[in-house]
């Protein structure tokens, strides 16, 4: 196995014995239903030949998927199809009702004992609204269009933003362009990846962001509420629009 | 008022042309074809893989939105008319199964539904933050407000200077958008709350289909297939890159379509098609899986063919028979159009 493979295998299978499980419920397949071999572990054993074999591995990493997402090829093991179908046909040999619960059970269990519960609070939340996206984002979206005349509108129609916003906003409202969105990297604008990093940061340079956004046709500015900028954004041109909990949207005084 | 016409239009949409639609693929006269589960899970099929063949030269063309909305919505209404007076008595013989038929009460079975109708509440009413949807809500919004499709940058709005490679050969936000048109609801809002309360149930009914394929018509035996994949999804989560993390904290977007649902779904498919009393509507339901799969993800593209391959060598060495590997390449087709124009257009 190729250190590519092996971290990809160690990336999809976690800390979990999941895939311990798989191989012995293949296993159980392989002796419990002839019938079956063709349709369950003779398909996954080629998919695991494929995908753990240097050669097949290597195209298919360098020419096909990529291999930083290499782990995306154990979607092709039926992993939970097959230790379900150990499971239930373990239960079902049970001749009696009891022994058919209690064994049910004592799998739940097992199964409960190797993977990670996946309802909790680390991984959910509440929603604020329909679009289940932060109130806050918007909330900025209508303060932008609220206040957008023409002149702003066709100077400097941009918005830059704290990354949450940059990855929300345009759920909402694609209307509104964006000086970089959540790769700054990627966006066309010249010096997004300069104006990313200071306004995420916890002292954004207000003088380089208005540099590079008046550049760029970028007429509006986010920042959080918690953030302390290098200097005022009122020394620099900017206007409160309006706040939110925890934002406040400025505009470029200079622009209009 | 309007939110109940918005939901009639939803269910005409999402519940009732899926099960129409389905007739397509099926055999009526085989046993356990002409169930709803697979009729409904077929359907869904069809409707994405119509609106694969509409979307990709709508889109290489630079065509508006609007344009393949309606074009999309003529075919699908037209076939699903065709199609509903075509086997309106095999629909009226189900009808009256499910209105007076005798039911049996097997607990793990009726256990499992009641579960999967829980834990699809719980999913809608819950909220999990993804910054992917920054590009893929984001493409169905873009799409929608600006009548385009991949013209403009989901992150920015910049226009595209060429096509994005990775993602305009499986348009999944473009249908994202046209649910969003056609139910009269944001696009943002049918991701996140609407399109969950189909596809977790779409795809436990593909774990049902597949439970009768291993365990034939004992519904006590499915029903604890089914209990074992819940509980296997809910503890499923030793990974964020694992199926079950797809399913249950995105199922909007396409790649969790193509990892939870359809290679699931090709379990169930290659065990109709590579059979030798595989029929037409095998071949049909196989290629319409490789067009969906292409449709909601570039990872489809390659991994289907990996998957139908896999079956094909099996079934080719322990039947010996050649017939597999033309019907899977047949199937595939899809595929290696895609494949060829990813690797050499784009």
């Amino acid at each position: 196995m190729s250190e590519m493979v092996r971290q990809a295998y160690n990336m999809f299978q976690g800390d979990s014995t999941y895939l311990v499980l798989f191989y012995i419920a293949l296993l159980y397949a392989f002796i419990a239903d002839r019938k079956l071999r063709e349709l369950l572990v003779y398909p996954s054993l080629t998919v695991m030949v494929i995908a753990f074999m240097p050669v097949t591995a290597k195209i298919i990493a360098e020419y096909i998927i990529g291999a930083e997402v290499y782990w995306r090829v154990f979607w092709l093991l039926p992993i939970i199809i097959v230790i379900a179908y150990a499971a239930t046909h373990m239960i079902m040999s049970r001749k009696k009702a009891s022994s058919r619960s209690i064994t049910f059970l004592v799998l739940l269990l097992l199964i409960a004992l190797s993977g990670k519960f996946i309802l909790t609070g680390e991984n959910f939340e509440m929603p604020e609204n329909y679009f289940k996206i932060p109130n806050e984002a918007i909330f900025i979206a209508e303060m932008i269009k609220e206040d957008k005349g023409t002149d702003i509108e066709s100077a400097a129609p941009k918005l830059a933003v704290p990354y949450e916003l940059a990855c929300t906003i345009r759920q909402y409202d694609a209307s509104i362009p964006l000086l970089f969105g959540r790769r700054p990297h990627d966006s066309r604008s010249e010096g997004s990846v300069e104006v990313y990093e200071t306004i995420n940061s916890a002292n954004p340079d207000i003088e380089k962001i208005a540099e590079i956004a008046r550049r760029n046709r970028c007429g509006y500015i986010v920042l959080a509420v918690s953030q302390q900028p290098l200097s005022s954004p009122e020394d620099s041109g900017y206007i409160e629009v309006g706040r939110t909990g925890k934002y406040i949207l400025y505009k470029d005084g200079t622009l209009f | 008022m309007m939110f109940l016409y918005k939901a009639f239009l939803i269910a005409l949409l999402l519940v009732i042309a899926p099960a129409v639609l389905g007739s397509l693929l099926t055999d009526f006269k085989r046993k356990g074809d002409g169930s709803l589960t697979a009729l409904y899970v077929k359907g869904w099929l069809v409707m994405m893989a119509v609106f694969q063949l509409f979307a990709i030269p709508l889109i290489f063309t630079r065509a508006d939105f609007t344009t393949l909305v309606h074009a999309w919505t003529v075919v699908i209404v037209l076939l699903s008319v065709i199609l509903l007076v075509r086997n309106r008595k095999e629909y009226y013989k189900i009808w009256k199964q499910y209105r007076y038929g005798r039911r049996e009460t097997v607990w793990p079975y009726i256990f499992a539904i009641e579960l999967i109708i829980v834990l699809t509440m719980a999913m809608v009413l819950l909220q999990h933050v993804d910054d992917d949807d920054a590009f893929y809500v984001g493409t169905a919004v873009t799409t929608l407000q600006t009548d385009s499709m991949y013209e403009y940058d989901a992150y920015t709005g910049d226009v595209y200077g060429a096509f994005p490679a990775r993602y305009v050969l499986s348009p999944f936000p473009v249908f994202v958008a046209l649910i969003a048109k056609l139910t009269m609801l944001h696009p943002t809002i049918i991701a996140h709350t609407v399109l969950p309360v189909f596809l977790i149930p779409l795809a436990f009914m593909v774990y049902g289909l597949i439970g009768r394929e291993l365990f034939g018509e004992n519904k006590k035996a499915v029903g604890f297939f089914l209990l074992a994949l819940l509980a296997l999804n809910l503890w499923g989560n030793f990974s964020v890159y694992t199926s079950s993390s797809f399913l249950l904290f995105r199922i909007w977007q396409g790649k969790a379509v193509l990892a939870s649902i359809l290679l699931p779904l090709v379990i169930y498919s290659a065990g109709c098609l590579l059979n030798e009393k595989g029929r037409g509507q095998d071949w049909l339901m196989a290629l319409a899986l490789a067009l969906s799969s292409c449709m909601v993800s570039s990872m489809g593209i390659f991994l289907m063919p990996l998957s139908l391959g896999a079956y094909a060598l099996v079934y080719l060495v322990t039947r010996r028979k050649a017939y597999v590997i033309g019907r899977v390449l047949s199937c595939c087709t899809p595929c290696i159009i895609y494949g060829l124009i990813y690797i050499f257009a784009l």
